[in-house]
């Protein structure tokens, strides 16, 4: 039996991989790519001879003292950083990933495990 | 008001409490779950806090991390690399949404535990830089944070006055000194996040005779401490590895497989990371100095729990006062959300915040034993915070004896022989026998050894001392005995566990690490027990 569990646990994982990998590559990779050829490097990876210091004043000097953060919500946060593309990028995740939480050890598990 | 701030899902876990200006308890994860560096929701530590305080409620709990500006950072690097970094992205995918939901992934977990709080989250640096100057002596003071990374930041500046603690100066990811140095780490064979401490003890054997070839080719490190990192060498956005194929060919080949035999090559690149560490950390510090108009300096993140760097900001005149706190790393980082929240001058006292075991220890017992060259392990007090036993859950032993690291090694430690052990010594007397600016009561800088303590001293000639003051009673009282029969104010400190186990937490895990090893007597509150010879031959 232990054999099975261990069959049905590894097809399981590579259903959820297939998922993920489906999502990388026609979300995350053609996205990076036009990212990466309309935006000059959003992660500044490159040194900067012209930059006298790579010391940056924060963004935003007043959250220090100040719990906020995911109260004002994903769309809200995105849109303010001035990335509302992100948007939809993020909703597509999420659902993608609630799916994928949901599909492990639910109904399909019962269904399919006579199967087996 | 009551506060409870929360560390957790990355390394060491951590709940803190403060209750109308006061901290009334903190401790980590790890102990109770004996899980080293345990990154799960601190369950047990709150409910631990808590019963600390005679709280069942609290007003509000602060988490130390915002999520949204960490979703933020892990989109671009994504986008950034894409279609490489897929592993990376997969690994990341399972815990994604209780990441970007933390606050209701943390109501859930409250709600287990019959809390109905809200939950608020602040910043990671804000975090650290709180819990770097809020329980600091300073009444003013410039604060240092640098770590691998936050949500964006990997370093930051800023001022702490009474009250008040203002971040003002940012570094960004990728570009973090934490991250070089744990690329190092692991190139030498060691555990990123736990194995740094290796890497520093291992430098001292080394010449640093990479240091320039990493400020030529890995760095653009500018005077005032702000650097970027060139990331051919590295892989951390996308890859398996935190070094790059290009990072191997500059130094010399491959990466050294982990417990393998140690070799001058690696003995030497600790030694550069370190210097260059040293350098980038004397050049941010001088700057945070400058930029505040205040030479005190408070530090947190990871890096401040480089003791050898820290010790030479203050020897080298880079500030005038250093302090940092024992849980600098991410367990601190409990502490400094609540103290965002609700921010208020703490003391730590002898940095014993967590439960109390009892203080009935049998000292003239204890003495007696280390006096006759014996191993004691020593429960007492208040659990530390933080990755120091500072007297509390220690095992102690004679400095003085040349063949005393061996004898703690092979007895309990198991570890590697070129890690050194510490020294605690009384607080009026450390000028006598170590080179340190001021009091250092946890063990977060290192000084030169001016007197023959073979046990304690790294092949340097420097020692992470702890000076121990009447904040520290009972650990007092035994160094004061120990000083009265031999002359000698000072004993080997080092934490009470086996190497890959978290310190102990009750005088019961104390009794199992006493019974498992070769440590000869066990001191617990109302307890003193010897290990016959017919229970070593019996193992």
């Amino acid at each position: 039996m232990t054999l099975w569990i261990r069959l049905w646990t590894a097809l399981r994982s590579a259903s959820s991989t297939l998922v993920l990998a489906v999502v990388w590559i026609t979300v995350l990779t053609p996205l990076g790519l036009v990212s990466r050829s309309l935006r000059s490097d959003p992660l500044q990876r490159s040194f900067d001879p012209g930059l006298p210091s790579y010391w940056a004043d924060r963004d935003d000097p007043g959250s220090e003292a100040r719990p906020d953060g995911a109260s004002e919500g994903v769309v809200g946060f995105l849109v303010a950083r001035g990335k509302p593309w992100m948007v939809p990028v993020v909703l597509v995740l999420l659902a993608v990933g609630s799916l994928v939480v949901l599909s492990e050890g639910s109904a399909v598990f019962v269904l399919l495990y006579p199967l087996f | 008001m009551r506060t409870l701030g929360i560390s957790a899902f990355y390394h060491d876990s951590a709940a803190a409490l403060i209750r109308d200006g006061e901290l009334v308890a903190a401790a980590q994860e790890e102990r109770f779950t004996r899980r080293k560096n345990d990154p799960s929701f601190p369950m047990h530590a709150i409910r631990s806090v808590l019963e600390i305080a005679g709280e069942r409620e609290v007003d509000r709990v602060v988490y130390y991390e915002r999520p949204l500006p960490k979703l933020e950072r892990l989109l671009e690097t994504w986008l950034a690399t894409a279609p490489r970094g897929f592993r990376r992205f997969a690994a990341a995918w399972p815990t994604w949404t209780d990441r970007v939901f933390v606050e209701r992934h943390l109501r859930r977990e409250l709600g287990q535990l019959g809390l109905s709080a809200p939950v608020s989250v602040v910043g990671h640096h804000d975090s650290h830089a709180a819990s770097a100057f809020l329980p600091s002596p300073f009444e003013r003071a410039a604060i240092l944070t640098v770590d691998g990374v936050g949500e964006w930041e990997t370093a930051t500046m800023g001022v702490g006055e009474g009250t008040t603690v203002r971040v003002q100066q940012a570094l960004r990811f990728p570009h973090s000194l934490g991250l070089l140095y744990s690329a190092f780490t692991s190139y030498c064979g060691f555990r990123v996040d736990s194995g740094e401490y290796k890497v520093m003890g291992l430098a001292a054997f080394g010449e640093p005779r990479f240091a320039d070839t990493i400020r030529e080719h890995l760095i653009d490190l500018r005077p005032d401490g702000s650097f970027r990192l060139d990331l051919r060498y590295f892989d951390f956005l996308a890859g398996e590895r935190m070094y790059s194929d290009a990072f191997c060919a500059r130094f010399g080949g491959a990466a050294r497989e982990p417990e393998s035999p140690m070799s001058a090559r690696f003995e030497d690149l600790a030694a550069s990371i370190q210097a260059v560490t040293e350098d980038v950390v004397a050049r941010m510090a001088a700057e945070a100095v400058r930029r505040a108009g205040c030479r005190d300096l408070c530090m947190a993140g990871g890096v401040a729990l480089n003791c050898v760097a820290n010790g030479k900001l203050v020897s080298e005149g880079v500030v005038d006062r250093l302090w940092v706190q024992p849980a600098a790393g991410d367990a601190g980082g409990a502490l400094g959300a609540a103290l965002v929240a609700s921010p208020c001058r703490v003391d730590l006292g002898d940095g014993g915040l967590g439960a109390c075991a009892g203080v009935d220890v049998d000292v003239p017992g204890i003495v007696d034993a280390l006096v006759a060259g014996e191993v004691v392990g020593l429960v007492q007090g208040r659990m530390e915070l933080g990755p120091r036993a500072l007297g509390h859950r220690s095992i102690l032993a004679d400095p003085r004896d040349p063949a005393m690291q061996d004898r703690v090694n092979a007895a309990v430690k198991k570890r590697e022989s070129f890690r050194p052990f510490a020294p605690a010594v009384l607080e009026e007397r450390a000028s006598e026998w170590f080179e340190l600016a001021g009091a250092s009561p946890y063990m977060t800088q290192v000084g030169a050894v001016k007197r023959p303590l073979p046990a304690v001293t790294h092949v340097d000639g420097t020692a992470r001392v702890q000076t121990v003051g009447a904040e520290n009673p009972v650990f007092r009282a035994i160094l004061q005995g120990f000083e009265a029969r031999t002359g000698c104010p000072v004993l080997l400190n080092t934490s009470f566990n086996v190497r890959g186990e978290p310190i102990v937490r009750t005088a019961e895990d104390a009794e199992r690490c006493f019974r498992s090893t070769d440590i000869d007597v066990l001191a617990v509150p109302g307890r003193l027990v010897r290990k016959r010879p017919a229970d070593r031959a019996a193992e």
